[in-house]
Protein backbone atom coordinates (compact mmCIF):
# COMPACT_ATOMS: atom_id res chain seq x y z
CA UNK A 1 0.00 0.00 0.00
CA UNK A 2 1.28 3.48 -0.85
CA UNK A 3 2.45 5.64 1.98
CA UNK A 4 0.44 8.75 2.74
CA UNK A 5 1.89 12.18 2.05
CA UNK A 6 2.10 12.72 5.76
CA UNK A 7 4.16 9.55 6.26
CA UNK A 8 6.54 10.59 3.50
CA UNK A 9 7.13 13.99 5.11
CA UNK A 10 7.63 12.35 8.49
CA UNK A 11 10.18 9.95 7.03
CA UNK A 12 11.93 12.82 5.26
CA UNK A 13 12.17 14.64 8.58
CA UNK A 14 13.56 11.46 10.14
CA UNK A 15 16.30 11.32 7.50
CA UNK A 16 14.92 9.06 4.78
CA UNK A 17 16.68 10.39 1.68
CA UNK A 18 14.15 9.04 -0.78
CA UNK A 19 10.93 10.06 0.90
CA UNK A 20 10.86 13.65 -0.26
CA UNK A 21 11.73 12.65 -3.82
CA UNK A 22 8.77 10.27 -3.64
CA UNK A 23 6.59 13.16 -2.51
CA UNK A 24 7.86 15.17 -5.46
CA UNK A 25 6.87 12.49 -7.98
CA UNK A 26 3.46 12.53 -6.39
CA UNK A 27 2.85 16.29 -6.40
CA UNK A 28 5.46 17.78 -8.72
CA UNK A 29 3.00 18.31 -11.51
CA UNK A 30 0.40 19.95 -9.28
CA UNK A 31 2.95 22.46 -8.01
CA UNK A 32 4.18 23.06 -11.54
CA UNK A 33 0.58 23.72 -12.63
CA UNK A 34 0.17 26.18 -9.74
CA UNK A 35 3.24 28.08 -10.90
CA UNK A 36 2.40 27.80 -14.57
CA UNK A 37 -1.10 29.26 -14.15
CA UNK A 38 0.29 32.32 -12.42
CA UNK A 39 3.67 32.90 -14.02
CA UNK A 40 3.58 31.02 -17.32
CA UNK A 41 5.18 27.74 -18.24
CA UNK A 42 8.74 28.93 -18.72
CA UNK A 43 8.98 30.56 -15.31
CA UNK A 44 7.24 27.55 -13.79
CA UNK A 45 9.97 25.34 -15.25
CA UNK A 46 12.60 27.61 -13.70
CA UNK A 47 10.93 27.97 -10.30
CA UNK A 48 9.77 24.40 -9.70
CA UNK A 49 13.10 23.27 -8.31
CA UNK A 50 13.34 26.27 -5.98
CA UNK A 51 9.91 25.55 -4.54
CA UNK A 52 10.76 21.94 -3.79
CA UNK A 53 14.17 22.73 -2.36
CA UNK A 54 12.59 25.30 -0.06
CA UNK A 55 9.98 22.76 0.93
CA UNK A 56 12.67 20.18 1.64
CA UNK A 57 14.62 22.59 3.81
CA UNK A 58 11.42 23.52 5.64
CA UNK A 59 10.12 19.96 5.94
CA UNK A 60 10.28 20.00 9.73
CA UNK A 61 7.92 22.99 9.81
CA UNK A 62 5.03 21.15 8.16
CA UNK A 63 2.27 20.55 10.66
CA UNK A 64 -0.57 19.15 8.54
CA UNK A 65 -3.22 18.21 7.95
CA UNK A 66 -2.55 18.11 4.17
CA UNK A 67 0.77 18.47 2.40
CA UNK A 68 -0.40 20.00 -0.87
CA UNK A 69 -1.71 23.30 0.60
CA UNK A 70 1.60 23.61 2.45
CA UNK A 71 3.46 23.17 -0.86
CA UNK A 72 1.23 25.78 -2.52
CA UNK A 73 2.04 28.14 0.32
CA UNK A 74 5.74 27.76 -0.38
CA UNK A 75 5.12 28.17 -4.11
CA UNK A 76 3.13 31.31 -3.32
CA UNK A 77 6.09 32.78 -1.43
CA UNK A 78 8.53 31.81 -4.18
CA UNK A 79 6.31 33.51 -6.75
CA UNK A 80 6.07 36.68 -4.68
CA UNK A 81 9.84 36.82 -4.37
CA UNK A 82 10.12 36.17 -8.09
CA UNK A 83 7.74 38.99 -8.94
CA UNK A 84 9.51 41.37 -6.61
CA UNK A 85 12.64 40.79 -8.65
CA UNK A 86 10.90 40.88 -12.01
CA UNK A 87 7.36 42.28 -12.11
CA UNK A 88 4.97 40.16 -14.09
CA UNK A 89 1.36 40.61 -15.16
CA UNK A 90 -0.78 39.01 -12.47
CA UNK A 91 -3.63 38.23 -14.83
CA UNK A 92 -3.14 34.77 -16.34
CA UNK A 93 -1.83 34.84 -19.88
CA UNK A 94 -4.33 34.34 -22.67
CA UNK A 95 -4.33 30.83 -24.07
CA UNK A 96 -3.18 30.53 -27.66
CA UNK A 97 -5.88 30.84 -30.30
CA UNK A 98 -6.93 27.64 -31.95
CA UNK A 99 -7.72 28.32 -35.62
CA UNK A 100 -9.21 24.88 -36.07
CA UNK A 101 -11.81 25.08 -33.35
CA UNK A 102 -15.45 25.28 -34.33
CA UNK A 103 -16.45 28.87 -34.94
CA UNK A 104 -19.43 28.97 -32.57
CA UNK A 105 -17.70 27.21 -29.70
CA UNK A 106 -14.62 29.28 -30.24
CA UNK A 107 -16.50 32.55 -30.20
CA UNK A 108 -18.43 31.55 -27.11
CA UNK A 109 -15.35 30.35 -25.27
CA UNK A 110 -13.22 33.31 -26.20
CA UNK A 111 -15.99 35.73 -25.19
CA UNK A 112 -16.32 33.96 -21.85
CA UNK A 113 -12.57 34.01 -21.37
CA UNK A 114 -12.46 37.71 -22.12
CA UNK A 115 -15.15 38.39 -19.53
CA UNK A 116 -13.27 36.31 -17.01
CA UNK A 117 -9.98 37.97 -17.76
CA UNK A 118 -11.58 41.37 -17.29
CA UNK A 119 -13.23 40.25 -14.05
CA UNK A 120 -9.99 38.81 -12.71
CA UNK A 121 -8.27 42.07 -13.51
CA UNK A 122 -10.92 43.93 -11.49
CA UNK A 123 -10.36 41.72 -8.47
CA UNK A 124 -7.76 42.68 -5.94
CA UNK A 125 -4.71 40.47 -5.82
CA UNK A 126 -5.79 39.07 -2.45
CA UNK A 127 -9.32 38.21 -3.55
CA UNK A 128 -8.10 36.74 -6.82
CA UNK A 129 -5.60 34.45 -5.13
CA UNK A 130 -8.20 32.95 -2.82
CA UNK A 131 -10.57 32.45 -5.75
CA UNK A 132 -7.95 30.77 -7.90
CA UNK A 133 -6.78 28.50 -5.10
CA UNK A 134 -10.35 27.28 -4.72
CA UNK A 135 -11.16 26.95 -8.43
CA UNK A 136 -7.82 25.94 -9.91
CA UNK A 137 -6.16 24.08 -7.06
CA UNK A 138 -9.42 22.65 -5.72
CA UNK A 139 -8.64 23.73 -2.16
CA UNK A 140 -11.26 24.47 0.44
CA UNK A 141 -11.44 28.07 1.71
CA UNK A 142 -9.78 26.86 4.93
CA UNK A 143 -6.89 25.37 2.98
CA UNK A 144 -6.60 28.51 0.87
CA UNK A 145 -6.35 30.46 4.11
CA UNK A 146 -3.51 28.20 5.24
CA UNK A 147 -1.68 28.70 1.94
CA UNK A 148 -1.89 32.46 2.24
CA UNK A 149 -1.33 32.61 5.96
CA UNK A 150 -4.61 34.40 6.67
CA UNK A 151 -7.51 33.60 9.00
CA UNK A 152 -10.20 31.33 7.63
CA UNK A 153 -12.85 34.02 8.01
CA UNK A 154 -10.75 36.40 5.94
CA UNK A 155 -10.38 33.82 3.20
CA UNK A 156 -14.13 33.23 3.18
CA UNK A 157 -14.93 36.90 2.91
CA UNK A 158 -12.38 37.37 0.14
CA UNK A 159 -13.85 34.43 -1.73
CA UNK A 160 -17.38 35.78 -1.29
CA UNK A 161 -16.26 39.15 -2.61
CA UNK A 162 -14.52 37.57 -5.59
CA UNK A 163 -17.60 35.54 -6.48
CA UNK A 164 -19.77 38.64 -6.18
CA UNK A 165 -17.63 40.47 -8.71
CA UNK A 166 -17.66 37.49 -11.01
CA UNK A 167 -21.43 37.40 -10.73
CA UNK A 168 -21.59 40.97 -11.94
CA UNK A 169 -19.11 40.39 -14.73
CA UNK A 170 -20.23 36.95 -15.69
CA UNK A 171 -23.51 35.59 -16.85
CA UNK A 172 -24.29 32.93 -14.27
CA UNK A 173 -24.42 32.85 -10.47
CA UNK A 174 -21.32 31.54 -8.71
CA UNK A 175 -21.15 28.51 -6.46
CA UNK A 176 -21.52 29.05 -2.72
CA UNK A 177 -18.53 28.88 -0.42
CA UNK A 178 -20.17 26.24 1.74
CA UNK A 179 -20.30 23.77 -1.14
CA UNK A 180 -16.51 23.46 -1.18
CA UNK A 181 -16.16 23.29 2.55
CA UNK A 182 -18.70 20.52 2.92
CA UNK B 1 -20.61 27.60 -20.29
CA UNK B 2 -20.75 28.14 -16.53
CA UNK B 3 -18.55 30.92 -15.25
CA UNK B 4 -16.69 28.54 -12.97
CA UNK B 5 -16.17 26.08 -15.81
CA UNK B 6 -14.82 28.91 -17.91
CA UNK B 7 -12.50 29.88 -15.10
CA UNK B 8 -11.33 26.30 -14.77
CA UNK B 9 -10.69 26.17 -18.50
CA UNK B 10 -8.69 29.34 -18.22
CA UNK B 11 -6.50 27.59 -15.65
CA UNK B 12 -5.82 24.55 -17.77
CA UNK B 13 -2.08 24.19 -18.33
CA UNK B 14 0.24 21.76 -20.03
CA UNK B 15 2.14 19.33 -17.80
CA UNK B 16 5.85 19.93 -17.30
CA UNK B 17 8.41 18.19 -19.47
CA UNK B 18 10.33 15.14 -18.31
CA UNK B 19 13.56 17.11 -18.12
CA UNK B 20 12.07 19.63 -15.70
CA UNK B 21 10.76 16.88 -13.42
CA UNK B 22 13.99 14.89 -13.54
CA UNK B 23 16.08 17.99 -12.85
CA UNK B 24 14.02 18.87 -9.81
CA UNK B 25 14.11 15.31 -8.49
CA UNK B 26 17.90 15.35 -8.84
CA UNK B 27 18.11 18.68 -7.03
CA UNK B 28 16.12 17.12 -4.20
CA UNK B 29 18.37 14.06 -4.12
CA UNK B 30 21.38 16.34 -3.90
CA UNK B 31 19.77 18.29 -1.09
CA UNK B 32 19.04 15.03 0.69
CA UNK B 33 22.67 14.01 0.45
CA UNK B 34 22.67 11.73 -2.57
CA UNK B 35 24.69 12.43 -5.73
CA UNK B 36 22.70 13.68 -8.71
CA UNK B 37 22.78 11.23 -11.60
CA UNK B 38 22.12 13.80 -14.31
CA UNK B 39 23.20 17.35 -15.11
CA UNK B 40 22.60 20.12 -12.65
CA UNK B 41 20.32 23.10 -13.14
CA UNK B 42 22.08 25.64 -15.33
CA UNK B 43 22.54 29.17 -13.93
CA UNK B 44 19.68 31.53 -14.70
CA UNK B 45 21.64 33.54 -17.25
CA UNK B 46 22.55 30.38 -19.16
CA UNK B 47 18.95 29.27 -19.18
CA UNK B 48 17.86 32.66 -20.53
CA UNK B 49 20.51 32.57 -23.24
CA UNK B 50 19.56 29.04 -24.15
CA UNK B 51 15.92 30.07 -24.25
CA UNK B 52 16.65 32.85 -26.70
CA UNK B 53 18.88 30.79 -28.94
CA UNK B 54 16.95 27.57 -29.17
CA UNK B 55 13.41 28.28 -30.22
CA UNK B 56 13.48 25.56 -32.86
CA UNK B 57 15.46 23.24 -30.62
CA UNK B 58 12.97 23.79 -27.83
CA UNK B 59 10.13 22.77 -30.07
CA UNK B 60 11.96 19.59 -30.99
CA UNK B 61 12.89 18.90 -27.37
CA UNK B 62 9.37 19.63 -26.25
CA UNK B 63 8.06 17.12 -28.76
CA UNK B 64 10.56 14.53 -27.63
CA UNK B 65 9.83 15.23 -23.98
CA UNK B 66 6.11 15.02 -24.62
CA UNK B 67 6.56 11.71 -26.39
CA UNK B 68 8.74 10.42 -23.56
CA UNK B 69 6.35 11.49 -20.84
CA UNK B 70 3.42 10.15 -22.83
CA UNK B 71 5.14 6.78 -23.02
CA UNK B 72 5.70 6.84 -19.28
CA UNK B 73 2.22 8.01 -18.49
CA UNK B 74 0.43 5.58 -20.78
CA UNK B 75 1.35 2.68 -18.53
CA UNK B 76 -0.46 4.27 -15.59
CA UNK B 77 -4.10 4.88 -16.50
CA UNK B 78 -5.65 7.91 -14.90
CA UNK B 79 -2.34 9.32 -13.70
CA UNK B 80 -1.08 12.44 -15.48
CA UNK B 81 2.33 12.17 -13.84
CA UNK B 82 4.79 9.31 -13.73
CA UNK B 83 4.63 7.80 -10.29
CA UNK B 84 7.89 6.27 -9.23
CA UNK B 85 7.82 2.64 -10.43
CA UNK B 86 8.15 0.12 -7.64
CA UNK B 87 11.33 -1.31 -9.16
CA UNK B 88 12.89 2.14 -9.35
CA UNK B 89 12.08 2.79 -5.70
CA UNK B 90 13.69 -0.50 -4.65
CA UNK B 91 16.74 0.17 -6.81
CA UNK B 92 17.07 3.69 -5.46
CA UNK B 93 16.99 2.27 -1.94
CA UNK B 94 19.61 -0.31 -2.92
CA UNK B 95 21.77 2.41 -4.48
CA UNK B 96 21.71 4.41 -1.27
CA UNK B 97 22.46 1.34 0.82
CA UNK B 98 25.24 0.14 -1.48
CA UNK B 99 26.91 3.54 -1.47
CA UNK B 100 27.18 3.41 2.31
CA UNK B 101 28.52 -0.16 2.48
CA UNK B 102 31.90 -0.46 4.21
CA UNK B 103 34.94 -1.29 2.11
CA UNK B 104 36.30 -4.82 2.19
CA UNK B 105 38.87 -5.08 4.99
CA UNK B 106 42.51 -4.88 3.83
CA UNK B 107 44.40 -8.16 3.65
CA UNK B 108 47.24 -8.98 5.99
CA UNK B 109 50.20 -10.94 4.68
CA UNK B 110 49.12 -14.37 3.40
CA UNK B 111 45.41 -13.62 3.61
CA UNK B 112 42.92 -13.97 0.72
CA UNK B 113 39.46 -12.84 -0.13
CA UNK B 114 37.19 -15.88 -0.33
CA UNK B 115 33.90 -16.05 -2.18
CA UNK B 116 31.64 -18.98 -2.98
CA UNK B 117 29.07 -18.91 -5.74
CA UNK B 118 26.58 -21.51 -6.85
CA UNK B 119 26.08 -21.82 -10.57
CA UNK B 120 23.29 -23.89 -12.05
CA UNK B 121 21.54 -24.39 -15.34
CA UNK B 122 20.68 -26.99 -17.96
CA UNK B 123 23.68 -28.80 -19.30
CA UNK B 124 22.62 -29.23 -22.91
CA UNK B 125 25.84 -29.52 -24.80
CA UNK B 126 26.61 -33.16 -24.14
CA UNK B 127 24.65 -36.25 -25.05
CA UNK B 128 24.96 -39.19 -22.71
CA UNK B 129 26.84 -41.95 -24.51
CA UNK B 130 24.41 -44.57 -23.29
CA UNK B 131 21.40 -42.57 -24.31
CA UNK B 132 21.38 -41.36 -27.89
CA UNK B 133 18.50 -38.94 -27.37
CA UNK B 134 19.81 -35.90 -25.48
CA UNK B 135 18.86 -35.70 -21.82
CA UNK B 136 18.52 -32.48 -19.88
CA UNK B 137 20.68 -32.44 -16.83
CA UNK B 138 20.45 -29.40 -14.61
CA UNK B 139 23.97 -28.97 -13.37
CA UNK B 140 24.81 -27.21 -10.14
CA UNK B 141 28.34 -26.26 -9.19
CA UNK B 142 29.94 -24.55 -6.25
CA UNK B 143 32.55 -22.08 -7.47
CA UNK B 144 35.08 -21.15 -4.82
CA UNK B 145 37.65 -18.41 -5.36
CA UNK B 146 40.56 -17.20 -3.27
CA UNK B 147 42.03 -13.95 -4.53
CA UNK B 148 44.48 -11.34 -3.29
CA UNK B 149 44.21 -7.60 -3.80
CA UNK B 150 45.75 -7.79 -7.29
CA UNK B 151 43.10 -10.29 -8.36
CA UNK B 152 45.41 -13.32 -8.49
CA UNK B 153 44.65 -16.57 -6.71
CA UNK B 154 42.88 -19.85 -7.30
CA UNK B 155 39.44 -21.10 -8.17
CA UNK B 156 37.78 -24.46 -7.72
CA UNK B 157 34.48 -25.81 -8.99
CA UNK B 158 32.69 -28.91 -7.75
CA UNK B 159 29.21 -30.34 -8.26
CA UNK B 160 26.60 -29.82 -5.57
CA UNK B 161 23.80 -32.20 -4.54
CA UNK B 162 21.30 -29.84 -6.16
CA UNK B 163 22.25 -31.08 -9.64
CA UNK B 164 19.53 -33.25 -11.16
CA UNK B 165 17.97 -34.64 -14.29
CA UNK B 166 15.04 -32.64 -15.55
CA UNK B 167 12.69 -35.64 -15.48
CA UNK B 168 12.69 -39.08 -13.93
CA UNK B 169 12.47 -40.57 -17.43
CA UNK B 170 15.68 -38.83 -18.43
CA UNK B 171 17.39 -40.02 -15.25
CA UNK B 172 16.34 -43.57 -16.03
CA UNK B 173 17.46 -43.26 -19.65
CA UNK B 174 20.87 -42.06 -18.52
CA UNK B 175 21.14 -44.72 -15.79
CA UNK B 176 21.52 -41.96 -13.24
CA UNK B 177 24.94 -40.93 -14.58
CA UNK B 178 25.36 -37.25 -15.39
CA UNK B 179 26.27 -36.49 -19.00
CA UNK B 180 29.98 -36.06 -19.62
CA UNK B 181 31.25 -32.66 -18.64
CA UNK B 182 28.14 -31.71 -16.73
CA UNK B 183 29.29 -32.55 -13.21
CA UNK B 184 33.04 -32.34 -12.84
CA UNK B 185 35.45 -31.02 -10.29
CA UNK B 186 38.15 -28.69 -11.52
CA UNK B 187 40.68 -26.23 -10.19
CA UNK B 188 42.43 -23.33 -11.88
CA UNK B 189 44.92 -20.63 -11.15
CA UNK B 190 43.58 -17.10 -11.42
CA UNK B 191 46.12 -14.72 -12.97
CA UNK B 192 46.82 -11.31 -11.47
CA UNK B 193 44.59 -8.45 -12.62
CA UNK B 194 42.04 -10.88 -13.92
CA UNK B 195 38.56 -9.52 -13.58
CA UNK B 196 38.34 -6.90 -10.90
CA UNK B 197 41.11 -4.69 -12.24
CA UNK B 198 38.91 -3.35 -15.06
CA UNK B 199 36.02 -2.84 -12.71
CA UNK B 200 38.22 -1.00 -10.26
CA UNK B 201 39.34 1.31 -13.08
CA UNK B 202 35.80 2.37 -13.98
CA UNK B 203 34.88 5.99 -13.16
CA UNK B 204 32.89 6.42 -9.98
CA UNK B 205 31.34 9.72 -11.03
CA UNK B 206 27.70 8.79 -11.72
CA UNK B 207 27.31 11.11 -14.68
CA UNK B 208 30.45 9.86 -16.40
CA UNK B 209 29.61 6.22 -15.76
CA UNK B 210 26.00 6.74 -16.85
CA UNK B 211 27.12 8.37 -20.10
CA UNK B 212 29.52 5.49 -20.84
CA UNK B 213 26.67 3.03 -20.27
CA UNK B 214 24.26 4.98 -22.46
CA UNK B 215 26.86 5.00 -25.25
CA UNK B 216 27.33 1.25 -24.93
CA UNK B 217 31.04 1.62 -24.18
CA UNK B 218 31.25 -0.53 -21.04
CA UNK B 219 31.69 -4.28 -21.43
CA UNK B 220 30.25 -6.79 -18.98
CA UNK B 221 33.80 -7.32 -17.69
CA UNK B 222 34.31 -3.62 -17.04
CA UNK B 223 36.46 -2.67 -20.02
CA UNK B 224 35.71 0.71 -21.58
CA UNK B 225 35.77 1.02 -25.37
CA UNK B 226 37.86 3.90 -26.69
CA UNK B 227 35.00 5.11 -28.84
CA UNK B 228 31.25 4.66 -28.86
CA UNK B 229 30.09 1.66 -30.91
CA UNK B 230 27.32 1.87 -33.48
CA UNK B 231 23.87 1.65 -31.92
CA UNK B 232 22.06 -0.42 -33.04
CA UNK B 233 24.62 -2.90 -34.28
CA UNK B 234 24.77 -2.79 -38.10
CA UNK B 235 24.96 -6.59 -38.19
CA UNK B 236 21.89 -7.16 -35.99
CA UNK B 237 19.86 -3.95 -36.18
CA UNK B 238 16.69 -5.54 -34.80
CA UNK B 239 18.18 -7.50 -31.91
CA UNK B 240 18.23 -5.54 -28.62
CA UNK B 241 20.84 -7.85 -27.10
CA UNK B 242 23.18 -7.01 -29.98
CA UNK B 243 22.67 -3.27 -29.50
CA UNK B 244 25.25 -2.13 -26.94
CA UNK B 245 23.11 0.92 -26.08
CA UNK B 246 19.89 -1.01 -25.52
CA UNK B 247 18.24 -1.49 -22.15
CA UNK B 248 18.95 -5.22 -22.43
CA UNK B 249 22.67 -4.61 -22.85
CA UNK B 250 22.93 -1.96 -20.16
CA UNK B 251 21.01 -4.15 -17.72
CA UNK B 252 23.22 -7.14 -18.49
CA UNK B 253 26.43 -5.16 -18.06
CA UNK B 254 25.33 -3.53 -14.80
CA UNK B 255 24.26 -6.83 -13.23
CA UNK B 256 27.50 -8.49 -14.35
CA UNK B 257 29.58 -5.72 -12.85
CA UNK B 258 27.68 -5.93 -9.58
CA UNK B 259 28.76 -9.57 -9.38
CA UNK B 260 32.45 -8.69 -9.16
CA UNK B 261 33.52 -9.08 -5.54
CA UNK B 262 35.01 -5.62 -5.17
CA UNK B 263 32.43 -3.79 -7.28
CA UNK B 264 29.49 -3.41 -4.90
CA UNK B 265 31.14 -1.27 -2.27
CA UNK B 266 32.87 0.87 -4.88
CA UNK B 267 30.34 1.12 -7.69
CA UNK B 268 27.20 -0.41 -6.23
CA UNK B 269 25.43 2.91 -5.73
CA UNK B 270 26.15 4.08 -9.27
CA UNK B 271 25.26 0.74 -10.88
CA UNK B 272 21.94 0.47 -9.06
CA UNK B 273 21.26 4.09 -10.06
CA UNK B 274 21.86 3.17 -13.72
CA UNK B 275 19.50 0.20 -13.37
CA UNK B 276 16.91 2.46 -11.71
CA UNK B 277 16.72 4.67 -14.77
CA UNK B 278 16.31 1.91 -17.37
CA UNK B 279 12.76 1.82 -18.74
CA UNK B 280 10.76 -1.40 -18.57
CA UNK B 281 12.60 -2.81 -15.57
CA UNK B 282 10.04 -4.24 -13.19
CA UNK B 283 9.75 -5.80 -9.79
CA UNK B 284 8.66 -9.44 -9.59
CA UNK B 285 8.32 -9.75 -5.84
CA UNK B 286 9.97 -11.30 -2.84
CA UNK B 287 12.23 -14.23 -3.61
CA UNK B 288 14.64 -16.39 -1.65
CA UNK B 289 17.96 -17.27 -3.24
CA UNK B 290 19.64 -20.69 -3.35
CA UNK B 291 21.38 -19.94 -0.05
CA UNK B 292 18.07 -19.22 1.63
CA UNK B 293 18.52 -15.45 1.84
CA UNK B 294 15.38 -13.36 1.29
CA UNK B 295 15.43 -10.55 -1.26
CA UNK B 296 13.52 -8.71 -3.96
CA UNK B 297 13.52 -9.96 -7.55
CA UNK B 298 13.88 -7.43 -10.37
CA UNK B 299 13.47 -8.29 -14.05
CA UNK B 300 14.37 -6.76 -17.37
CA UNK B 301 12.06 -8.50 -19.86
CA UNK B 302 14.07 -7.34 -22.86
CA UNK B 303 17.15 -9.31 -21.79
CA UNK B 304 15.46 -12.09 -19.83
CA UNK B 305 17.68 -11.32 -16.84
CA UNK B 306 16.31 -11.46 -13.31
CA UNK B 307 18.31 -10.62 -10.24
CA UNK B 308 17.58 -10.84 -6.56
CA UNK B 309 18.92 -8.15 -4.31
CA UNK B 310 18.71 -7.20 -0.69
CA UNK B 311 17.50 -3.60 -0.96
CA UNK B 312 18.37 -2.74 2.60
CA UNK B 313 22.06 -3.59 2.11
CA UNK B 314 22.37 -3.03 -1.64
CA UNK B 315 23.73 -6.56 -2.05
CA UNK B 316 23.32 -8.64 -5.19
CA UNK B 317 22.23 -12.10 -4.07
CA UNK B 318 21.43 -14.01 -7.25
CA UNK B 319 21.00 -13.58 -10.99
CA UNK B 320 19.05 -15.67 -13.43
CA UNK B 321 18.89 -15.76 -17.22
CA UNK B 322 15.68 -16.80 -18.95
CA UNK B 323 15.30 -17.88 -22.55
CA UNK B 324 13.58 -15.08 -24.46
CA UNK B 325 13.69 -16.66 -27.90
CA UNK B 326 12.96 -20.17 -29.06
CA UNK B 327 16.44 -20.38 -30.58
CA UNK B 328 18.10 -20.78 -27.17
CA UNK B 329 17.50 -24.53 -26.96
CA UNK B 330 14.81 -24.52 -24.28
CA UNK B 331 11.23 -23.23 -24.23
CA UNK B 332 10.85 -19.44 -23.96
CA UNK B 333 10.72 -18.47 -20.30
CA UNK B 334 12.81 -21.41 -19.11
CA UNK B 335 15.82 -20.78 -16.91
CA UNK B 336 19.08 -20.92 -18.82
CA UNK B 337 21.36 -20.28 -15.89
CA UNK B 338 21.38 -19.13 -12.30
CA UNK B 339 24.23 -17.72 -10.25
CA UNK B 340 24.05 -17.21 -6.51
CA UNK B 341 26.63 -14.91 -4.94
CA UNK B 342 27.83 -15.76 -1.47
CA UNK B 343 29.36 -13.16 0.81
CA UNK B 344 33.02 -12.18 0.43
CA UNK B 345 35.16 -12.80 3.50
CA UNK B 346 38.80 -12.76 4.49
CA UNK B 347 40.53 -16.10 5.04
CA UNK B 348 43.98 -17.05 6.27
CA UNK B 349 45.33 -18.59 3.06
CA UNK B 350 44.70 -20.43 -0.20
CA UNK B 351 42.16 -23.20 0.28
CA UNK B 352 41.11 -21.94 3.71
CA UNK B 353 37.41 -21.46 4.43
CA UNK B 354 35.70 -18.83 6.56
CA UNK B 355 35.40 -19.80 10.18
Amino acid sequence: MDETDEQLVAWAVAGDQNAFVELFWRHGQAVHAYLSRRAGRQDADDLLSEVWLRAFRARSTWSGPRVLPWLYGIAHNVLRAHWRQRPQPVVPPAPPDDPWAEIDAGLDASAQREILRRALAVLSENDREVLLLVVWEQLSPSEAAAVLGIPQGTARSRLHRAFSILRVEGTKPPIACSQKEA
Amino acid sequence: MDVIEALEELGRVEPPGTEVLTRTADDLRMAAGEPAPVRRLAPANERSLGRRLSIVGSAILAGAAAAAIAALVLSIPGSPIRPRPAAAAVLAQAATAAASQPQLPPLASGQYYYEERISSGPCLTTTHPASPPPVTYVSSEALQTWTTTDGSGESKSSPTPAAHFLTLQERTAASGTPPLGCATTSAATVPANFGDASVLALPTDPRTLGALFAEGRVSDAGQVAASAPACPSPRNPNKPQANPCSVASQFNVAVNLLSFPTAPERLGGELFRILEKLPGVKIIGNQTDALGRPGTAIEDPSSGIIFVLNPTTGTLLESEKLAITSSEGVPVGSTLSTMTYGPVSVVSGLGALPS
